[in-house]
């Protein structure tokens, strides 16, 4: 059987509104990371994986199994929703027990894989603490565990790392790396860092179309030559601002070093090529597909 | 501006589209059921004029004390202690005393009574072709002592209902509708009539049934949109942000207070304005007061609306909504039950449902009118402090001195900051 | 096989522990107060069938109507719905067992009329049973129609409500028939029960296909 995602030509509508806009994308073993703005449609196609919502026409097959098997489907995907929550009078262990019978596992292996997973996750001595007790960060490391808890061949992971200070942003990337390593893990997220450190495949979704899918080296590679930067004096900056596309500013003491985006060598003064980072590349990919990022100026 | 966008949320919720088809409903189906035809002016020459009660002694005393006996040997007593019909069974002991005072008033001594065979209830029976007929209750003869005075008739009546457990027929509450019913005469109609017309110039008497049936409901659904309105602020992940904002808590639980009282007042005044027009179309060529539904409506039913607005967003920011929801309803249910067997008037201090289902009967109802004043004020005030109190639990919220459902403070650590 | 059946007992016991006490809680609360405002003892048939009509139905609205409350806030509703176990089957689960408790508690307190040596019989019993079955099912129907549980609370409260001033208006579906001495209505409240509860979860079956 093989060991990949595909969707081919899937459409979704919220009543007039069209939410996914034929929509074809593969997606191999590894971690996959779909990067695009709020509202770019990516929590609805991660929900259309994880079958809680139906898609209008076109086809997904996860692992060779047509979405519509919604059981088998079911069994072999972890979800981990947007927001994680469970019901705040349970501890920890009792959250984990349930969701594991919910997911139809037998009391032996429930056991075992609760105990691997609260000690991978760090929860090992909060399980009796109760979800409502939870902090931020220890809520997402249970949610984890719980799409991990039947050992899916798929996990699904809609912007994790949304709210989490930097040291467990980056705790979190490294388990999900770890996980990857031997299953599918789809990725959504709008922070470019994300991303950056983790996948190797990635996509980019824009009001609810695939805009571009590739690896990083290529997104990298796509935007070679398009990167400059300079020193600008500061009461020029508004100017700059409306004639280019912005991705970065360094304010200095006299002037501002500022990072921009052009398919052509602008004509100003001292202006140097720059090697781009995954966050120019991915500007530059929604710019040259005409996407509206005026008001990007990250 | 905040006050809109509150309202903005009031109006699209659900809840409050059921509270407004609700309110229209019960209008249509109560207030203009009623309204339907005008009140006809007296004729003379009728026999029927319906009944009335008047404390009228000779009448009261041989009919309470021959119900008494009557319930006595049937051994069940009909009571509405709290409302609800209940029917209390004595003991041996309350029995005994009891026997004592059936004795004083009416001649049977105890053992007549516990030894008496053959006692039928009395009443109104079908015949076999549907007419109904009177039977007299066997039971045995009383002769009411003749030096049995009046006020000291009324004292064993009170010490009887004291026996039964409050609330039965012979309460001072109930002894004279009770017992002492007399058929109205023309004159009597024709005065009551008089009053409708010109003390309650008619609209004022519409203005109490309008309200009479407003009130049960608006004393209830508010709070099921007020639940609503905050619960959208826990489910919509909005209080995060809502907490970190910059307004102060009192400004916006004040505004979200008055924005749901303002969007629930749009049924209300919708129907008060039917209602207005439907009273005047009525009665054409009278002189009425146009603006007394106007001043009912404002005095009685908005501080329904507050009141149940209130605990909706008092409780659900305390615990839950749903603690909210059930406390309202049984508070609700009590006071609705409360005035079963008593439609009409009886408007206590802290009445939550005031009635007065009646166009007739002012005077029963002014008679309670100060009850009515401090009634309606006591509510409007422990309203806005009910949503003041609201507003300081919001804002220890807001700095993290209490989080977290059910209920839990961290008391130490909310002493010494407040100190602070 | 067997392990099915552990796993059924599983949810039921979670359920039960975290989702159904407080409401059984307030159910006990409506049924002790019960005695208090009516009277329960040496009650004629209509007199009997009063308590029951009138306040315990409302044991119905208490039981029935959270059956989805658990799963009101849409992540935990999505985090269910996207195990393998049919989130539709976890409702039903503890819509039956919410069932059971009602009748529980009615069949207890009719019992308990009896022995006060009120007239009641096995009507009383499914009279009292089939008003309180009628409310829940009406509040689950708008609770699930609409994911929202208070307006399930709130449409089966009004419906209650509605049944002080529309007697003859609600025909066969008239919760307080049995104080009024007709019984016939039951069978209707009891079958519109059944009939609304499969109408809601086939069109929840539906909605969450299409």
């Amino acid at each position: 059987m093989d060991n990949c995602i595909e969707i081919r030509n899937i459409d979704k509508f919220y009543g007039r509104k069209q939410a996914l806009k034929n929509v074809s994308l593969t997606i191999h073993q590894g971690m996959f990371g779909l990067l695009g703005r709020n509202g770019a449609g990516k929590t609805t196609l991660m929900k259309t994986l994880a079958t809680l919502h139906c898609k209008k026409g076109g086809s997904i097959t996860v692992c060779g199994t047509p979405i519509e098997h919604v059981k088998e489907i079911r069994s072999m995907t972890g979800y981990l929703p947007q927001d994680f929550s469970m019901y705040p009078s349970m501890t920890v262990q009792e959250s984990l027990d349930y969701l594991g019978v919910l997911s139809g596992m037998d009391r032996q292996l429930r056991e075992e894989r609760i105990k691997l997973l609260l000690g991978r996750v760090n929860l090992t001595e909060h399980k009796h603490k109760k979800v409502r007790a939870l902090s931020g960060g220890m809520k997402r490391r249970l949610g984890i565990a719980q799409a991990l808890l039947h050992d899916p061949k798929v996990l699904i992971v809609d912007e994790p790392t949304a709210g989490l200070d930097p040291e467990e942003r980056i705790r979190f990337r490294n388990l999900l790396c770890e996980v990857a390593e031997e299953r599918i893990v789809i990725l959504s997220t709008h922070i470019v860092g994300d991303i950056e450190a983790t996948c190797e495949d990635i996509a980019i979704m824009n009001s609810g179309e695939i805009l571009w899918q590739g690896t990083v080296p290529e997104l990298l590679q796509g935007a070679e030559g398009k990167v400059f930067t300079f020193n600008a004096p500061k009461k020029y900056l508004p100017q700059i601002k409306k004639q280019y596309l912005v991705t970065g500013m360094l304010v200095q003491s006299e002037y501002t070093t500022v990072r921009i985006i052009s398919d052509h060598t602008p004509d100003l003064q001292g202006i140097v090529l720059a090697e781009p980072n995954v966050e120019d590349a991915y500007m530059y990919c929604l710019y040259s597909h005409g996407c509206d990022v005026s008001g990007g100026d990250a | 501006m905040l006050f809109l966008k509150e309202c903005k949320k009031v109006l699209f919720s659900l809840t409050f589209f059921v509270y407004f088809i609700t309110v229209l409903a019960i209008y249509l189906t109560q207030f203009q059921y009623d309204g339907r035809e005008a009140l006809e002016r007296p004729v003379p020459g009728y026999n029927d004029y319906g009944m009335v009660a008047k404390e009228i002694p000779e009448i009261m005393m041989p009919a309470a004390v021959e119900s008494l006996v009557c319930e006595y040997l049937s051994g069940s007593f009909t009571a509405y202690p709290y409302g609800f019909v209940k029917y209390v069974k004595l003991t041996e002991n309350k029995k005994m005393q009891l026997a004592k005072i059936i004795s004083e008033v009416s001649g049977i001594t105890a053992q007549e009574l516990d030894s008496f065979e053959g006692f039928e209830q009395g009443g109104y029976y079908m015949d076999e072709n549907g007419y109904l007929f009177y039977q007299e209750p066997v039971i045995p003869k009383i002769t009411m002592p003749e030096n049995l005075t009046y006020e000291h008739f009324r004292e064993l009546m009170k010490e009887a209902d004291r026996i039964i457990g409050g609330g039965s027929k012979y309460s001072d509450e109930f002894i004279v509708g009770n017992f002492s019913l007399v058929p109205k005469t023309y004159e009597d109609a024709l005065a009551e009539y008089e009053q409708f017309i010109n003390e309650d110039k008619i609209t004022t008497a519409y203005a109490r049934l309008y309200c009479d049936y407003l009130g049960i409901d608006l004393a209830i659904l508010p709070v099921f949109v007020a639940v609503a309105l905050a619960n959208l602020d826990k489910r919509s992940r909005m209080e995060q942000l809502a907490y970190a904002r910059k307004i102060s808590s009192t400004k916006l639980i004040f505004t979200r207070f008055f924005a749901l009282i303002s969007v629930m007042m749009i049924p209300v005044v919708l129907t008060t304005v039917l209602a207005g027009n439907l009273v005047n179309n009525l009665y054409p060529g009278y002189a009425v007061d146009s603006f007394a539904i106007y001043r009912y409506m404002i005095g009685w039913l908005v501080p329904n609306i507050m009141v149940a607005s209130a605990v909706g967003m008092l409780l659900t920011e305390i615990s839950s909504g749903l603690l909210a929801i059930f406390a309202q309803g049984a508070w609700w249910l009590t006071s609705i039950f409360a005035a079963t067997g008593g439609l009409t008037g009886r408007i206590g201090r802290f009445t939550l449902v005031m009635r007065h289902n009646n166009l007739m009967k002012r005077d029963v109802f002014y008679a309670q009118w100060e009850n009515v004043v401090f009634n309606r004020t006591f509510y409007t005030v422990i309203s806005i402090a009910g949503v003041a109190l609201t507003a300081l639990i919001y804002e220890q919220k807001r700095r993290g001195r209490i989080n977290g459902l059910p209920f839990q403070i961290d008391l130490q650590n909310f002493k010494r900051q407040s100190k602070a | 096989m067997d392990c099915r059946f552990r796993s059924i007992f599983k949810i039921l016991n979670v359920n039960l522990k975290h989702n159904f006490l407080p409401h059984l809680f307030i159910s006990l609360v409506i049924v002790f107060f019960t005695p208090a405002l009516f009277g329960i003892a040496s009650l004629n048939a209509r007199e009997a069938a009063q308590p029951l009509e009138r306040l315990l139905s409302l044991v119905g609205i208490v039981l029935l109507v959270p059956i989805f409350l658990p799963e009101q806030n849409e992540n935990i509703r999505d985090l269910i719905r996207s195990k393998r176990t049919d989130y539709l089957a976890v409702c039903m689960l503890r819509l039956l067992y919410s069932v059971f408790f009602l009748a529980a508690i009615i069949g207890v307190f009719t019992w308990i009329m009896q022995c006060r040596e009120s007239e009641v019989t096995i009507r009383h019993f499914v009279g009292g049973f089939a008003s309180a079955l009628f409310l829940g099912s009406l509040g689950i129907f708008f609770a699930g129609l609409c994911q929202n549980t208070i307006i399930g609370y709130m449409l089966s409260l009004i419906y209650y409500i509605a049944n002080f001033a529309l007697k003859d208006e609600l025909k066969g579906f008239y919760l307080f028939s049995m104080s009024a001495g007709s019984f016939t209505e039951k069978y209707w409240l009891l079958g519109g029960s059944v009939f609304v509860l499969a109408i809601t979860f086939v069109l929840l079956k539906y909605i969450r296909n299409s």
